[in-house]
């Protein structure tokens, strides 16, 4: 289990190292960064100007020795000063973590929560009624767009009914819609992989055995099939953790959402790229770490994996 | 058969949980309403910094204002009229000397006096000059030199050359005094959160990109009628205007014109507009092909749309086209928007040697053929990717065949650096203010770093000149109007219009929009 986990915690750092070339790059990526940075101010000044503050910001050195101190700074979580906050980009990136936990948090539950037990419910009464009703449902909800989404639940909810507040962030309410937009296609997709997983395992053998031993069907399904039936819905599930707690710009722009996805797009109209490198790197250092988790509970779900 | 895991009965309990759940939820306006006394207004951005000597941007700005004020302000009229100085007089050409009214105080407390003035501009200039905070804009036209202490109420500003325009620069939020002991001691990100001013209100609370609320401050000499102002960013229009609709927001910005009908079918809202001083134009480079070195070929770009049906299906009829690039108060009545004329603009091209090629229908000249890329950026300026479209086709009909390239706004921004280096041969912008009549005309000058086109014109850069050393407001008047005669026979430019600008209000809010995107609230107040 150990050489499992060093390995799989090596194969995260090669990882996020690639990432923060690709971060440090963004700057040199679109012309020169002295350029980018100064942005209209440009205009305004001689070359000279310009090339003192290339100097002053290192920018006339080779760019390996450029990204060795990117990177000395990042691990310590120095990523510069933000160019349209005036202070530390990671402090401005880290303050909207909490919003963007919230929101994925009660997303992924949600996901779950309904996802699971209606993969179960439908995979249990296959060919009925209920089971037909839910995966219309699921296809609904992995084929409508977010956006059009939110905006239903807005009209709905927000204008019509006025039962839920429409945007921003505050009391327990304010999650609710956000939450369900973010969730319904993550929570389809569990309820269809959960089904096709359930029925799969229903069929085995030793199903069959508990219930010839008289187990209740509760019994047979929550307790003997669904521990092997969840081990490829918890992969999908790990990922779908990462995808939402890494943001989705698409309902926090609905929603003014206060989260990290919001900052980034911000960031990137503002041409304020030490924001836009810290939150990709916070992503992308996220996602890989929710990876790894994954993968670990997955060995735990499955001996044959930690063996191998 | 399949045996049933959970019974119907369980299923039937649960989901009534769910609907007795919805329907027991609080109705949103306990929840979203505003309270009674207090504004809410939905901007596209966030607050990002209440320090004015590190913000240019809109959303920024109209906090500020409510927090700090200026020695000059502009009035609804955009008159330059007393705001903390209560008269002013040029001394000679370069310095300018301000008499403040008397017993003001900053809202902690410290004196409002020429001494807080002195510290703020020379603190402004010293970041201008080390090319910190954001104060470029207007520290590179105020040209600061010395500030001058004369008495506790009286204080001189003087430029490194002659400025006639420095009561003028007095208005931007970037001169707006701040405490020296205040802020001498406090540090930046204090300042951006906690600001001090002097203005009518104070702010009590700011949660970063969520909200800003504001409170009336009791020691102003004026006790605007409403008491809180909460600011919050709303990025997607859909949803302000949902917000307005549901009664939660007072007023949203940027109502797209063709929702104007919508807004107006509900209950709880209005929409206000106002012709804006944004211009809306399409810049001629002058450096790319040389067929747009040719007066006449510019002149024919301008007779060859028609403005007037654009703007009616664009705009839903809310605009204005032009023919100048400078706004009110200083326009010049004689100079009005070039008529749609394609034949003339056909004939001016022939004129001038483009001639059309009946096999590509594209006009040639010496074998060169009159084709031109056009850059234009999407959802940064209303229906600016239309316009561009429209145009473009206009264009095609006279044998200007036309490559249309449209850019995400982060990306075209780029592009409109350095003088706008990126751009191809045109490009669409829409160029803030000046406030006034030389300040508007520094886009087409040809030092100016705003002048994309590359334009120069020895007629305009010699009354340009001749206005540069005239403090006479009636001679500044009537050279303006010659110079917008000038830009407007040149056409350096294809002038579209001046942006409208649309507002949601709540029927419950007496207020009207400004021309200059300020959203003020000083003299609003509820029904």
């Amino acid at each position: 289990m150990l050489a499992y986990l060093v390995r799989r915690f090596s194969q995260m750092l090669v990882v996020v190292l690639m990432v923060s070339i690709v971060s440090f790059g963004l700057l040199f990526l679109t012309g020169d960064p002295a350029e980018l940075l100064l942005g209209a101010g440009a205009d305004f000044m001689t070359e000279e100007q310009i090339q003192a503050f290339r100097r002053a910001r290192g920018f006339d050195r080779p760019w390996p020795v450029q990204y060795v101190e990117f990177l000395s700074k990042a691990v310590r979580g120095d990523f510069g000063e933000s160019l349209r906050h005036y202070r530390p980009a990671f402090e401005v990136v880290w303050e909207r973590v909490p919003a963007t936990l919230q929101l994925g948090t009660a997303a992924f539950v949600l996901s779950v929560a309904a996802g699971v037990p209606l993969g179960v419910l439908s995979a249990t009464r296959r060919g009925s009624v209920v089971d037909t009703g839910a995966m219309v449902f699921s296809l609904l909800g992995q084929s409508v767009p977010s956006f059009w989404l939110g905006i239903l639940l807005i009209m709905v909810f927000g204008v019509y009914l006025q039962v839920l507040p429409i945007s921003g962030r505050g009391t327990w309410l304010h999650v609710v819609m956000p939450a369900v937009t973010l969730a319904a296609f993550p929570l389809a997709r569990n309820a269809r992989l959960t089904r096709s997983s359930v029925l799969e395992v229903l069929h085995q053998e030793y199903v069959r055995t508990a219930r010839a031993k008289g187990v209740p069907e509760l019994g047979v399904v929550y307790r003997h099939a669904l521990r092997n039936a969840l081990i490829p819905v918890v992969t999908v599930i790990g990922l779908q953790l990462g995808f939402l707690l890494g943001g989705s710009v698409i309902v926090e722009t609905i929603f003014a959402w206060p989260g990290v996805g919001r900052a980034i797009i911000s960031a990137i109209g503002d041409k304020d790229y030490p924001v836009v490198q810290t939150g990709v790197t916070l992503l992308s250092v996220t996602f890989v770490g929710v990876n790894l988790l994954v993968d670990l509970l997955y060995a735990f779900l499955n001996p044959r994996i930690r063996y191998q | 058969m399949q045996r049933r895991v959970v019974s119907w009965r369980v299923w039937r309990v649960g989901l009534l949980l769910i609907v007795a759940a919805l329907v027991g939820l609080p109705a949103s306006g306990s929840v979203a309403a505003p309270a009674r006394d207090t504004a809410v207004i939905l901007q596209g951005a966030d607050v990002v910094t209440l320090e004015p000597y590190y913000s240019s941007s809109l959303p920024d700005t109209n906090v500020i204002i409510h927090v700090f004020e200026t020695l000059t302000r502009f009035d609804d009229k955009l008159n330059v009229v007393p705001g903390l100085a209560e008269s002013w007089r040029l001394r000679d050409a370069r310095t300018w000397e301000f008499r403040l009214v008397p017993g003001r105080r900053f809202q902690n407390g410290e004196p409002l006096n020429a001494e807080a003035v002195r510290y703020t501009l020379m603190r402004a200039k010293d970041l201008f000059e080390k090319k910190q905070g954001d104060v470029q804009y207007l520290y590179n036209l105020l040209d600061l030199d010395t500030v001058e202490v004369v008495d506790d109420l009286t204080v001189r500003v003087r430029s490194k050359g002659p400025n006639p325009l420095t009561p003028l620069h007095m208005a931007h939020t970037q001169s707006a005094p701040m405490p020296p002991r205040h802020t001498s001691q406090t540090p930046l990100s204090e300042l951006q959160r906690r600001p001090v001013g002097s203005g009518p209100y104070r702010v009590v609370e700011f949660v970063p990109n969520e909200r800003v609320v504001l409170e009336v401050w009791a020691g102003h000499p004026q006790q605007p009628r409403i008491r809180r102002l909460l600011w919050r960013p709303v990025p997607e229009t859909a949803t302000r205007l949902a917000e307005l609709a549901a009664g939660n927001a007072d007023i949203a910005v940027n109502v797209p014109p063709d929702l104007i009908a919508q807004v107006e079918r509900g209950r709880n809202a209005r929409v206000e507009s106002v012709a804006g001083l944004r211009r809306i134009i399409i810049g001629l480079r002058q450096d790319r092909h040389p067929a747009l070195r040719d007066k006449r070929v510019r002149q024919a770009f301008n007779y060859a749309f028609d403005c007037e049906t654009m703007m009616r299906n664009l705009l839903a009829g809310k605009g204005e086209c032009t023919g100048t690039i400078v706004n009110v108060p200083n326009q010049n009545p004689n100079v009005k928007p070039y008529p749609y004329d394609p034949r003339r603009a056909a004939q001016l091209l022939d004129e001038a040697g483009w001639r059309l090629n009946p096999r590509t229908n594209v006009r040639e000249q010496g074998g060169r053929a009159l084709e031109l890329g056009m850059d234009c950026p999407r959802g940064r300026y209303i229906k600016d990717a239309e316009i561009c479209q429209v145009i473009a086709a206009d264009l095609g009909r006279i044998g200007v065949k036309v490559d249309l390239q449209v850019f995400d706004w982060s990306v075209f921004v780029q592009k409109s650096a350095r003088r706008g280096a990126g751009f191809r041969d045109t490009y669409l912008i829409g160029s803030g203010p000046g406030f006034e009549c030389q300040a508007d005309l520094g886009l087409v000058q040809k030092d100016s770093g705003s002048n994309r086109s590359l334009f120069e014109s020895a007629r305009f850069e010699a009354l340009w000149e001749e206005m540069s050393v005239t403090f006479d407001q009636a001679k500044r008047r009537d050279i303006c109007n010659r110079m917008q005669e000038v830009i407007h026979d040149e056409a350096p430019v294809i002038f579209i219009w001046f942006q409208t600008d649309l507002y949601g209000v709540s029927q419950r809010l007496v207020w009207t929009p400004r021309p200059d995107e300020r959203i003020r609230l000083h003299d609003a107040r509820f029904q």
